[in-house]
């Protein structure tokens, strides 16, 4: 009886706690998931490109979208020196709206793609991140955004 | 007098009269500004004659004339436009006469000797031998593109790639391409340093153009005194000579085609600098108390 109570006690701690709550993406094709205790979830291709899902804190009272993109960007960019490539809006399958990212580091051949997307969802904030080339095929670029927006 | 007598009477005196000049040319060298040819010369040269007095200072006359520039990628107009075709002149100083008071008929040495420095000095005044190269520091976002594209704009003006090191490129481009293809690779970044020198070449060529000329003369006379040599001895004294003008003849030519070189295109080296991160550019932006908005980098996917 112990037991039972402190398994629902514990359930329903998590349910409450932004960082329990178990969310879930579908990985893009051609990714494997891997284990990383950063991310809620996290893949990896054969040509090294990575995906991942974190969940933040919000703050109380609550920042919404347009506070946590302005926060993003000045950090990407006026902060960390990020180059902006694209800044778009976008939409979860389960109707979320949501920022997408896409900042540039390095020069030449091996500059590299840095993709956040972002969402506010209550006390919740997601981000699916994905570092790839910054020069990736068209169907490579949709099939990333297509991972993001199942984000649920 | 013998032939064979009178030709090495000849060749002694043009040895003696390379000697006498050497002197008189080295003298010149030091007392003038216009001479800068470290090595001297065994011919007689025009500027000897000026050094002596007997013309004006070519120098000087080039310094109050004009200022055009001589077409050095056209071959046939260096011909007729610059000094060193000594044809047709009629206001020639003949320095030759004084030394060659006592007795001697041969035309060889008059004729080498009869060099118009005024010719000379009245054409380069004409126009202008110039070279030019530019060098320039450029910031850009991107090095290797940027490269790139100023080879490409290096190539499609005529030009090529002289020389790339890190990230630096040589380029040589067509002289009359310079300030356009100079503008066009200002324009892939921002110029942080820019040197530009126009270096006037005319007394260089000039002087590269009048020695060449006496030298082929002097080897057109002593392959005609070959001809008339009577003895084996005085045919090895001419055949040295001439192999002695032969070299001489190259080393001119080599010098003076890396002149027109220089001249028919011009350098342009840029050396690209990477722009400063926007974190610096951004001075006074301060972090937002949000641990986890630092923690957004693509290490940390990779990890």
């Amino acid at each position: 009886m112990h037991h039972r109570m402190h398994a629902v006690t514990t359930a329903l701690i998590c349910a409450l706690a932004p960082g329990c709550v178990s969310q879930q993406f579908t990985l893009p094709k051609g990714f494997v998931r891997v284990q990383d205790y950063v991310y809620e979830v996290k893949g990896v291709s054969a040509k090294g490109h990575a995906i991942g899902l974190r969940i933040h804190e919000n703050t109380d009272p609550p920042g919404d979208l347009d506070f946590w993109t302005q926060a993003v960007e000045h950090q990407k960019v006026d902060i960390d020196g990020m180059k902006l490539a694209a800044r778009e809006a976008i939409r979860s399958d389960a109707g979320l709206d949501g920022t997408l990212f896409q900042f540039e580091l390095g020069e030449g051949p091996g500059k590299t793609g840095y993709w956040v997307a972002l969402w506010v969802s209550g006390r919740r904030i997601l981000t699916v991140e994905a570092a790839l080339p910054a020069e990736i095929a068209a169907e490579e670029a949709e099939a990333i955004r297509k991972s993001m927006r199942s984000v649920r | 007098m013998k032939p064979s007598v009178r030709l090495t009477a000849l060749l002694g005196l043009v040895f003696f009269c390379g000697c006498a000049s050497t002197k008189d040319y080295r003298e010149a060298q030091r007392d003038s500004s216009l001479h800068t040819d470290p090595q001297g010369s065994r011919l007689l040269l025009p500027r000897d004659f000026a050094k002596l007095g007997v013309v004006p200072d070519s120098a000087e006359r080039i310094r109050r004339e004009s200022n055009q520039m001589v077409d050095i990628t056209n071959p046939a107009s260096l011909a007729s436009d610059v000094p060193g075709t000594f044809a047709g002149r009629d206001n020639t100083t003949d320095l030759a006469a004084p030394v060659l008071s006592e007795g001697l008929t041969s035309p060889v040495i008059p004729a080498l000797l009869a060099v118009s420095v005024q010719d000379a000095a009245e054409a380069a005044a004409r126009k202008r031998v110039v070279v030019y190269t530019a060098a320039l520091r450029s910031v850009v976002g991107d090095i290797d593109a940027s490269m790139a594209r100023a080879k490409e704009l290096a190539l499609s003006c005529g030009g090529y790639v002289q020389e790339i090191r890190g990230d630096s490129i040589a380029l040589r481009v067509p002289a009359e391409t310079f300030e356009p293809t100079l503008a066009a690779i200002e324009a892939l970044g921002q110029t942080a340093a820019r040197e530009i020198h126009a270096q006037d070449v005319t007394e260089e060529y000039v002087d590269l153009e009048a020695r060449l000329k006496a030298a082929q003369q002097m080897r057109d006379r002593l392959a005609a005194l070959l001809e008339k040599a009577a003895d084996v001895k005085a045919m090895l004294e001419v055949e040295r000579e001439l192999g002695r003008v032969n070299e001489e003849i190259e080393k001119l030519t080599g010098k003076l085609n890396v002149l027109r070189n220089k001249v028919a295109y011009s350098a342009i080296s840029i050396s690209f600098v990477r722009v400063a991160p926007r974190v610096s550019a951004a001075a006074g932006a301060r972090q937002l108390p949000f641990y986890w908005l630092r923690q957004l980098h693509p290490d940390r996917l990779w990890d």
